[in-house]
């Protein structure tokens, strides 16, 4: 089937926590990756295969900032080169695994798998809106959903889904979503945002930011898609009083295969920065809404894969951010495999 | 450097909700490349970071609000805190380059719509770049990018004199690659000769006036389809069909909204006031920004974004100048 994903992208491969001694493996854009710290605690990441038999070097060690094969003991630096064949006295020279340019920020390892040359010619990856180093109480989770990374994309682009699937997270004062009041594009991204009326808060607002009851404030929510690897939205609580309550939904989404992507997920906030009870509050919460959007997403890309003939989707309004955004991604693919027609 | 003053007078951003990103930038630094040409860098007054970019895009300057004009970025495509474009100061311009030579101090603030990119580059084993005056501008980051990527290239760079191109003194670093063909001193551009051995393996892409445009699209008819790029910065003429223009209907099947487009109607104009929300910007074919799906019928393209296999699949259409042949138009609008 043909990618719809673009390799001159950066992705996140990891969060910064999954890496710790060992060797860590990930498939990525459909390609096994394995990625390791040398001493220096500086991300190392290259492709998950000896060069002597299709052998995951995963499976192998690590020893003085190289990879040792858990087969017949290749071992490898960490720039990929054979540095050692136990069987022989001599190295062929100039064996290598292919290496890949890595970018680790603020918790995130982003990984480069497209020409590796072009990786300078792209901003390093930012995070919008976000507190980058600490100040923030933060939660992560990474996860994997069975379905294509647009679909996540389009469904997190168009909350209009909330009041039908999470009707409780809703606050109480607010019925339905109006579509969203301004789409602003450019020609790598789309922004969008949307205000509520003034209203009270939902039971998870008034546990996690310690909102009274009957505080009526508006509400902000505004997202971007920032890359095909990135959606950040931005949730803010009583966004022109002293004290705005902002949360900050991240999302990384990297394929894994053209039917799969891992998803990083990261709430960051600006209150109760220290309370570990609203880290895990919100983690629990955003985990549990997560499983039902995994629910829906993988039943879409079911769907999708069963059906026999063409459909053409109708959109609406609403779907303006989501629709824009696959044209960029799919531009994004066309530039890169340019056929001549 | 003078007090830094607003352009756009009130701010008046395009209201409607679906709308390219527009941003109040400052000009940092004004530099004389060449003669005529200075080279603007642009910031946010903040510090705040700017949309990313590939090679090929253009920013529109909101000089005034009827005074809007395209320019290239050319600067460095990592570099989300600045960018910069390439200004030709015609001196008889009474628009754009009469008023980025008069206002356009450092330390002014100016009104930009975009980025956008009609000239996008794609991955290529080998790129030939023909560039004419002014028309460096997107060419040269291209080239920063081929460069970088090691592909293999070469450029054909053609100018009035000498001293009236820019970036010659980096261009040349690239030695053999880079032939510059001042007009005084080598006469017109060898097109024929260039462009004489079709190469399935080579895309090329040319910026310039529109005399060497039409000229490199004459001389690259023999190549295979899909091979030349351009970048047009005015609308190309188009004759008008014989007895006019005729009305057609249009369907806009997301809003459920059907129109009838009258022979002195834009289809643009038709559906914007049926209720449909549409985005557009330059309103003369050039900036692609207005861009659609098309479902269903045969349109009648008048654009000058459009290559010439888009064109003949008919599959998109730019709503602000383009017609239909067919009666009716199917959009994804
Ligand atoms: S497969 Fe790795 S050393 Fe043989
Ligand atoms: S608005 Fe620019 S091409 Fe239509
Ligand atoms: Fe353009």
């Amino acid at each position: 089937m043909r990618t719809n994903y673009p390799f001159n992208c950066w992705y996140i491969a990891a969060a910064s926590e999954e890496i710790k001694t060992g060797l860590f493996t990930r498939r990525v854009l459909d390609q096994p990756v394995v990625m390791f710290r040398r001493g220096t605690g500086e991300v190392v990441a290259m492709e998950d295969r000896c060069l002597h038999r299709a052998y995951p070097l995963s499976k192998g060690r690590i020893e003085d900032d190289r990879i040792v094969c858990g087969y017949h003991g290749c071992t490898y630096d960490a720039g990929g080169r054979l540095v050692d064949v136990p069987s022989q006295g001599n190295v062929p020279p100039g064996a290598r695994v292919r290496t890949y340019p890595i970018h680790e920020k603020s918790g995130f390892v982003w990984l480069w798998l497209g020409e590796p040359a072009a990786a300078r010619l792209r901003p390093p990856p930012r995070i919008p809106w976000s507190a980058e180093e600490d100040g923030w109480g933060k939660s992560l989770e990474v996860s994997s959903v069975r379905a294509n990374y647009l679909l996540l994309h389009e469904h997190y682009l168009d909350l209009t889904n909330v009041f039908h699937m999470y009707p409780e997270a809703a606050p109480p004062d607010i019925h339905t979503l109006p579509p969203l009041n301004e789409v602003e594009v450019s020609e790598l991204s789309v922004s969008y945002s949307r205000q509520t009326v003034p209203t009270r808060p939902a039971s998870w607002e008034m546990d996690v930011a310690g909102l009274a009851a009957d505080t009526k404030l508006p509400r902000v929510e505004e997202g971007i898609f920032v890359s095909p690897a990135l959606h950040v939205q931005r949730y803010i609580v009583g966004p022109d009083g002293e004290k705005p309550y902002v949360l900050l939904r991240v999302q990384g989404f990297t394929p894994e295969s053209h039917g799969a992507t891992h998803v990083f997920l990261q709430i960051q906030r600006n209150y109760a920065i220290t309370d570990d009870s609203v880290t895990g509050y919100l983690r629990t919460m955003f985990h549990e809404m997560g499983k039902r959007d995994q629910d829906v997403l993988e039943t879409v890309q079911q769907q999708l894969d069963q059906e026999t003939r063409p459909h053409r989707d109708l959109n609406f309004k609403a779907d303006r951010a989501a629709i824009r955004a696959r044209r960029i991604a799919q531009q994004m693919v066309d530039d890169e495999r340019f056929v001549l027609r | 450097m003078t007090a830094p003053e607003l352009l756009v007078e009130s701010p008046q951003r395009n209201r409607g909700t679906y709308r390219e990103v527009e941003l109040d930038l400052q000009v940092r630094k004004r530099e004389r490349v060449a003669e005529g040409v200075v080279v603007l860098t642009l910031a946010d007054p903040a510090g705040a970071d700017l949309p990313e970019w590939t090679p090929g895009a253009h920013i529109d300057l909101m000089m005034t609000p009827t005074l809007i004009r395209q320019y290239s970025l050319c600067g460095d495509t990592s570099n989300s805190a600045e960018w910069k474009v390439g200004v030709l100061l015609d001196p008889a311009s009474r628009g754009g380059s009469q008023f980025v030579h008069d206002k356009l101090h450092e330390g002014a603030t100016v009104r930009v719509r975009g980025p956008r990119n009609h000239f996008p580059m794609v991955q290529a084993a080998r790129y030939k770049f023909i560039a004419g005056g002014i028309g460096i501008t997107p060419i040269y980051t291209m080239i920063a990018a081929a460069a970088a990527t090691n592909a293999d290239w070469q450029l054909l760079y053609g100018g009035r004199t000498r001293s009236s191109m820019a970036f010659l003194d980096v261009l040349e670093d690239h030695g053999d690659r880079v032939s510059v063909c001042p007009q005084d001193e080598t006469g017109m551009l060898d097109l024929a000769a260039e462009l004489s051995a079709p190469d399935e393996d080579t895309v090329v892409y040319c910026c310039g006036p529109e005399g060497l445009l039409s000229a490199v699209e004459q001389a690259c008819t023999s190549w295979p389809t899909g091979s030349l790029h351009i970048e047009r910065f005015a609308a190309k003429a188009f004759e008008p069909s014989v007895g006019g223009d005729s009305a057609f209907e249009v369907e806009c099947q997301r809003s459920g909204v059907s129109v009838t487009v009258p022979p002195d109607k834009t289809i643009y104009e038709a559906v914007e006031e049926a209720g449909v929300d549409v985005l557009g910007s330059c309103m003369e074919g050039v900036c692609g920004t207005c861009e659609c799906d098309v479902i269903e019928g045969e349109p009648d393209p008048r654009d000058s974004v459009l290559s010439e296999a888009e064109r003949e699949s008919g599959a998109t259409i730019m709503i602000c100048v383009s017609r239909s042949r067919s009666e009716r138009l199917v959009l994804d609008l």
